[in-house]
């Protein structure tokens, strides 16, 4: 049976990015279990990496900005990420160079805020259409374990847990 | 590196392109990564290629180093391409907009604030700094609101301050000035969950800032309208301070003396008025005596009262005033 969850943890940045210049629509990757570690011995969701597990992205995004971290390599990550969609959209005429920058003078900031995690709690109910919740083929998954994406999530689809 | 590919492409639509492919490349199915050009599947086959070979990787097959050493050229390349952005430009429009993350501020304390704190100036700053860096709730006004003139890019921000003794936990309510990533903090109230204020029915903090002035603000009276809070009020010719009439009741059990500090941010209307924005008077001897009640106190405390003992006897209210 799946469950009746689906949990994405993303940083602060990625919503206010949704909500300032993408219409409320985000692309998120997403498991069914928060903490896989927690998850029965030798079922598939324990088989989820730490690097895919929610609740270990929330941790650890936390940690690193709890701790200033400025080699942390998750929100490198998300920085090269971010810099990349806003000159993707800046190119398809999505945003103008004004918000682009602005995207990237926010990114580049010494801001610790902005990178703070927030759990998407997504209600299965709340997406009519099932067809919307791709499961990732295993070559693609960072395990074994089962991950999801929902490539145009809105916003009133999920609720928000922030620490 | 040149990345001949790309010739012939304006350099945003070139940008556009190699950020794609390095999006591609690490995550195929993010729908962002999707080609927008009619030839940007095989642009991008190309452009993979090119940087490959020129960063002599051999085979197609690639390494997840390969992978960021690809995605490292890439992103290089759409560097060099568009011009760099002048972050503190961007980062004082983004403060002007009410939009700039609150731990990008440069906090500057009011003079008059670090006095009435005392010897407690250097405690209370941290806090008042923390209190925005890690505020729990933020509400800004930009210039275009309330359609009167210039309005002050006023910022309030809250934070909840826990303590052990749960009698001594509180709600610090900040206000301060933008300019740029300055934030000019002239206002820091203690709210304490046992003060009258109802903290939990305030649906945002200028909410909040009302109920704060409803309890411990006094009547006053300004262009003719009477009330504790203004969330604006204009008036000809004088300052706003000269423009206040404040009515003063004894109240049963209180202290018989007052000391009153006037809240107004000050601009000017299109017209030339002058404007106060966030217009409130606080009795702080009333509000003194709660943060005393709850164990705050300093030296310059009774100094501070004791100048006003005679304000009653309304000589000179205005001279009294000591707006921070």
């Amino acid at each position: 049976m799946s469950s009746l969850l689906l949990y994405s943890t993303n940083p602060w940045i990625t919503l206010e990015i949704g909500r300032k210049y993408r219409n409320n629509k985000y692309y998120v990757w997403c498991s069914e279990t928060y903490n896989p570690r927690r998850a029965q011995p030798g079922s598939s969701a324990a088989m989820i990496a730490p690097s895919s597990s929610p609740k270990g992205i929330f941790d650890n995004l936390a940690c690193d900005c709890e701790n200033e971290d400025v080699h942390s390599s998750l929100i490198k990550g998300y920085r090269r990420t971010y810099k990349r969609l806003a000159n993707s959209w800046l190119s398809d005429g999505s945003i103008d160079s004004n918000q682009r920058n602005e995207i990237i003078a926010t990114i580049q900031s010494q801001s610790w805020n902005i990178w703070k995690p927030v759990l998407f709690l997504i209600p299965r109910t709340s997406i009519i259409d099932p067809s919307r919740i791709h499961a990732v083929a295993a070559g693609k998954r960072a395990a074994y374990g089962p991950e999801f994406q929902v490539h145009d999530l809105d916003i009133s689809e999920f609720e928000i847990i922030e620490r | 590196m040149t990345i001949s590919v790309l010739d012939g492409f304006d350099k945003v639509t070139a940008a556009g392109i190699l950020a794609r492919a390095a999006l591609a490349l690490e995550d195929s199915s993010n729908p962002a990564a999707e080609v927008r050009l009619p030839e940007e599947s095989s642009i991008r086959n190309r452009l993979f290629d090119q940087v490959r070979h020129s960063l002599g990787i051999k085979s197609s097959a690639y390494t997840p180093t390969d992978v960021e050493k690809i995605v490292d050229a890439l992103d290089n390349e759409s560097e060099r391409l568009l011009d760099p952005i002048d972050q503190p430009k961007v980062l004082d429009s983004l403060s002007a907009k009410g939009q700039l993350p609150a731990d990008l501020y440069d906090v500057v304390i009011d003079e008059g604030l670090l006095e009435y704190f005392g010897k407690k100036s250097k405690s209370e700053s941290l806090l008042i700094e923390r209190a925005i860096k890690f505020r729990d709730a933020e509400q800004h006004f930009t210039q275009t609101y309330g359609e009167l003139g210039e309005f002050p890019l006023i910022s309030l921000f809250s934070k909840r301050v826990e303590n052990r003794f749960p009698a001594k936990s509180f709600t610090l309510l900040v206000a301060g000035l933008r300019n740029g990533t300055l934030l000019h903090v002239s206002q820091a109230w203690r709210i304490y969950d046992d003060s009258a204020v109802n903290l939990g029915s305030a649906e945002t903090l200028l909410d909040l800032l009302k109920r704060f002035a409803e309890v411990y603000g006094v009547v006053f009276t300004l262009s003719g309208r009477s009330g504790k809070f203004f969330l604006q009020s204009s008036v000809d010719g004088r300052s706003i301070e000269d423009s206040i009439d404040i009515e003063l009741k004894e109240e049963p059990g209180r202290e018989k003396r007052f000391k009153i500090v006037v809240s107004d941010y000050k601009s000017r209307t299109q017209d030339g008025k002058n404007l106060g924005s966030l217009v409130y008077a606080i009795d702080l001897i009333k509000y003194g005596s709660a943060l005393k009640a709850h164990g705050w106190d300093n030296e310059k405390f009774e100094d501070l009262h004791t100048p006003m003992g005679d304000w009653q006897k309304n000589t000179n209210l205005k001279k009294n005033f000591s707006p921070f």
